[in-house]
This record gives structure tokens, C-alpha cells and sequence, in this order.
């Protein structure tokens, strides 16, 4: 098992859905805000890292009426831009104050 | 996205007041605490799930001074964990300490809001009633700037500091910081007029929003609306962005209209009360009614206008108030002097 397989929304991040036109991810450290479409936002709801990429795409093909196949192919491109953007967690990443 | 949201009243941000107390005597302090029970650090958690599950993303702690709360920091990291971005408000009088700074920076926050009243102690503690504080809100700032946390320096304008502002800016500007300045002194909470005393001359206000805001804000022009409104259908956010929450739990459309819609700790369904509040929907309709009509003045698309405000100094929420009828026709001559047009005129006229 890798922190890959199970990615995790980043804890410097704050989201929510907006009705069914998609979401808004705060980037909290950078004062930005990404704007998600439904598909978008139903993934980064999921990454939790308790859900694997294999079962976030087969929540995403049921929901979306895709393929398992197409649905992990999006994933996977999906997650790769939010790493890209920093919005994934390292696995050591925690709030903390003391 | 954003403007979705607003037009759906989908609240994006929560103001909590967690407690009233604070380690400065401001003359113009809006709060009016009653001696009710303010909520425990308990029931303030409370409050933040509650908040988080209508949807929350950026919640602000504020006070009274947010930071004289004895568990500020477990409230803090309450939010981040519910997943919810952080605002502090602050005097800065208890992070002119390195250690505490340190603290707040792991907090990881959006920003810091540290208000200044003056370039210099004598104008700064009029104002706070308490020697030394300018002294360690400067130290607070530098102390901010050099954890690299992003700062939003707020100096509300009095008839104590109208003659220094440009000094304050250059404050700002020597610690690489915008001032952002509020002209608009509210009476108290509970109605008491008392901070009126303090406002801005009227001859001033008028150089201000007119002759002197560029040059101020390096160039900036005055806004034309309140910076919480997301389009011109209505005047502002209030019960549509967002939300406050005073000490004692009572839930406000905003931070300035305080009419209270319920209290969040006997409220069950937050959602519920969101969407249904009598107060609530009076509230969002209020913004409606008052864009309107100021549509129909002279000076309608210069106006920052705030319900609160003329609720507290007038009794109406609709009606005129000095500091806004001012602020409008300043504004306008400024736009008027600089002849900039607005394309969507011009896109109607052609």
C-alpha cells in the first residue's frame, strides 16, 4: 500500500460543494481559491486517504454513468494536477500548534 | 463560482465574536456586552461543526480581542481541523511576543488582521486607552511580517487620526504592508450614539473620498460598492455569504445588521434556520430594498452603503445616513473629475 494509491486532500485545504455546478477548494497558505467541476469536486470530497484511487473511480463511474476504465484514467489525471498544485498531502502533514 | 454561490446564499464565511473580552479600552468599541454567559470552549466547538456542516469555508475568530480568549489556540485548531480556512482578527497587543507569533504561524492562517489608530503613540493610544500599545502593535507587525504571515492592516479613521494618514500608510508601506482604511465609526451594538463623537469631520471625508484616496492607496480608485456584494443586485452579503456569531451563540445575519435569528447551540438543524429564518430572509430581502432604492439616488452606483450602520444611527436600515450620502458624492466627483466611463454604459449607449 502507498500514500499514492491512497491519496489525501491536503490540510492546508478547505472545500465545499456549490449546488450541482461543481466546488471551491481554499488554498489557505496561498490565499487562492480553484474552482472544481461536479466530477472535480466529488473526487477531492473523496480523498481522504482511506479511499483508494481504485474506489474513488468506482464511485465516480457509478455516479457519472462512465466506465470503471475512463472513470480511473480521469482520476489518476485528476489527482496528478492536484499533486502538481500542491493541493495533496505529504503524509507528515498535520495542523499544530505547540 | 463564487457569485453562484452568493446568488444561491450559499455562506462562504462564518465571523465567531468568541468572547468579549479584550486587554484594550477603545472609545469606539461597537461591542455591548450584556453579562450574559459567553459560550465555553465546548460549546464553541459546538458551534464550528455546526457551521462547518451549513458549508463554512473561512471562518474568522474575532472578539472583543480574539486572542485574550484562554483557549484561543484549541479554538483555532478546532476550525482547521473541521477543514475550515482561518481569519484572526487581533489588536496585535499579545503578538508583539515572538513565541506567540510562532504559535498563530502554525495555525497556518489566511491572514492576520491588526488594527492601527494612529502613526504614532500619542494617536494610537488615544484611541486604545492603554500605554504601550502602539509600541507592540508595531513590534506585533514587524513580528507577523517576519514569520512571512500575510497581513491586512485595518485603521478605522477618527477626528483622532484624519490628519496622520498618510504617515500611517508610510507605516504600512515601511513594513510592506496596504492599510486598508474604514471611514465609517458605528454606534454601539445596543444603540449608545457615544462613538459618533469620534467620527471624521464631514470637510475631511469629503477630501477623503475625493482628493485624497489615490494618492493614499498608491493610485487605487475609491470602490463603488461594498466589497461584499457580489453584482449590483444587492447591496451586500449580509445572510448571503455569510454569517456571525456572537459570544453568547446568538447567530446574525452579519457582523454590522444584528438581528438575531436563533442561537446556534439550541439550534439542531443549521441548515434549516439558514434557509428559513424569518430574520434571516428579512435580512437578504432588506439588501434587495436597498439596492434598489439606492439605485433610484442621484449618486445610486457610489454608494457603500451598510444596513447596519443606518439601522444603528437611525433606527431605519433603509434610511440615508450621513457618512454614506457623503462617501457617494465624493466618490462619484472623483470618477466624474477623471471622466472614466463605464463600458457597460457605453456598451448600452452605442
Amino acid at each position: 500500500m502507498t500514500d499514492k494509491a491512497y491519496p489525501r486532500r491536503h490540510p492546508d485545504t478547505a472545500y465545499r460543494e456549490i449546488g450541482e455546478e461543481g466546488g471551491l477548494v481554499v488554498m489557505t497558505q496561498r490565499s487562492e481559491v480553484k474552482v472544481l467541476n461536479p466530477v472535480g469536486v466529488k473526487i477531492y470530497a473523496l480523498l481522504d486517504g482511506e479511499h483508494s484511487s481504485a474506489a474513488i473511480a468506482e464511485a465516480i463511474a457509478e455516479e457519472f454513468d462512465v466506465s470503471t476504465d475512463e472513470a480511473a484514467a480521469d482520476v489518476e489525471a485528476f489527482v496528478s494536477q492536484l499533486r502538481e498544485n500542491g493541493m495533496l498531502a505529504e503524509p507528515t502533514e498535520e495542523v499544530s500548534v505547540e | 463560482m463564487v457569485n453562484q454561490a452568493f446568488h444561491k446564499a450559499l455562506p462562504l464565511n462564518c465571523q465567531i465574536e468568541i468572547t468579549y473580552r479584550c486587554n484594550h479600552l477603545c472609545t469606539f468599541c461597537y461591542n455591548s456586552p450584556t453579562g450574559e454567559r459567553e459560550m465555553t470552549t465546548p460549546q464553541i466547538f459546538e458551534a464550528l461543526a455546526k457551521v462547518r456542516e451549513l458549508g463554512v469555508l473561512y471562518v474568522t475568530l474575532t472578539g472583543g480581542e480574539a486572542l485574550c480568549h484562554k483557549d484561543f489556540f484549541k479554538i483555532a485548531v478546532e476550525a482547521r481541523r473541521l477543514g475550515m480556512a482561518l481569519r484572526i482578527y487581533s489588536n496585535g497587543y499579545l503578538l508583539a511576543d515572538k513565541k506567540m507569533v510562532r504559535r498563530v504561524k502554525a495555525l497556518k492562517p489566511m491572514e492576520v488582521e491588526i488594527s492601527i489608530h494612529g502613526s504614532r503613540p500619542e494617536s494610537h493610544e488615544a484611541l486604545t486607552r492603554i500605554k504601550g500599545s502602539f509600541k507592540k502593535t508595531v513590534k506585533a507587525l514587524e513580528n507577523l511580517v517576519a514569520e512571512g504571515i500575510k497581513v491586512n492592516l485595518k485603521c478605522p479613521i477618527t477626528n483622532l487620526n484624519q490628519n496622520e494618514l498618510f504617515e500611517i500608510r508610510d507605516l504600512g508601506d515601511r513594513l510592506g504592508l496596504r492599510v486598508t482604511f474604514d471611514a465609517v465609526i458605528t454606534p454601539k451594538d445596543d444603540g449608545d450614539q457615544d462613538p459618533l463623537a469620534l467620527r471624521a469631520q464631514d470637510e475631511f471625508l469629503d477630501k477623503y473620498w475625493g482628493d485624497w484616496y489615490s494618492e493614499l492607496h498608491h493610485g487605487m480608485m475609491p470602490p463603488k460598492a461594498n466589497h461584499c456584494a457580489a453584482d449590483g443586485s444587492v447591496n451586500c452579503g449580509t445572510a448571503r455569504s455569510g454569517l456571525t456569531i456572537d459570544p453568547y451563540g446568538n447567530i446574525l445575519p452579519c457582523v454590522a445588521l444584528r438581528r438575531k435569528a436563533g442561537n446556534i447551540l439550541e439550534t439542531e438543524d443549521l441548515v434549516d434556520l439558514w434557509q428559513n429564518s424569518p430574520v434571516l430572509n428579512g435580512a437578504r430581502q432588506l439588501s434587495v430594498d436597498a439596492r434598489e432604492k439606492l439605485d433610484h439616488h442621484e449618486n445610486g452606483p457610489y454608494f457603500s452603503y451598510c444596513m447596519g450602520v443606518a439601522e444603528t444611527q437611525t433606527g431605519d436600515p433603509l434610511a440615508m445616513y450621513p457618512q454614506a450620502e457623503i462617501n457617494a458624492k465624493a466618490v462619484r466627483q472623483h470618477y466624474d473629475l477623471l471622466q472614466i466611463e463605464d463600458p457597460e454604459e457605453r456598451a448600452n449607449s452605442a
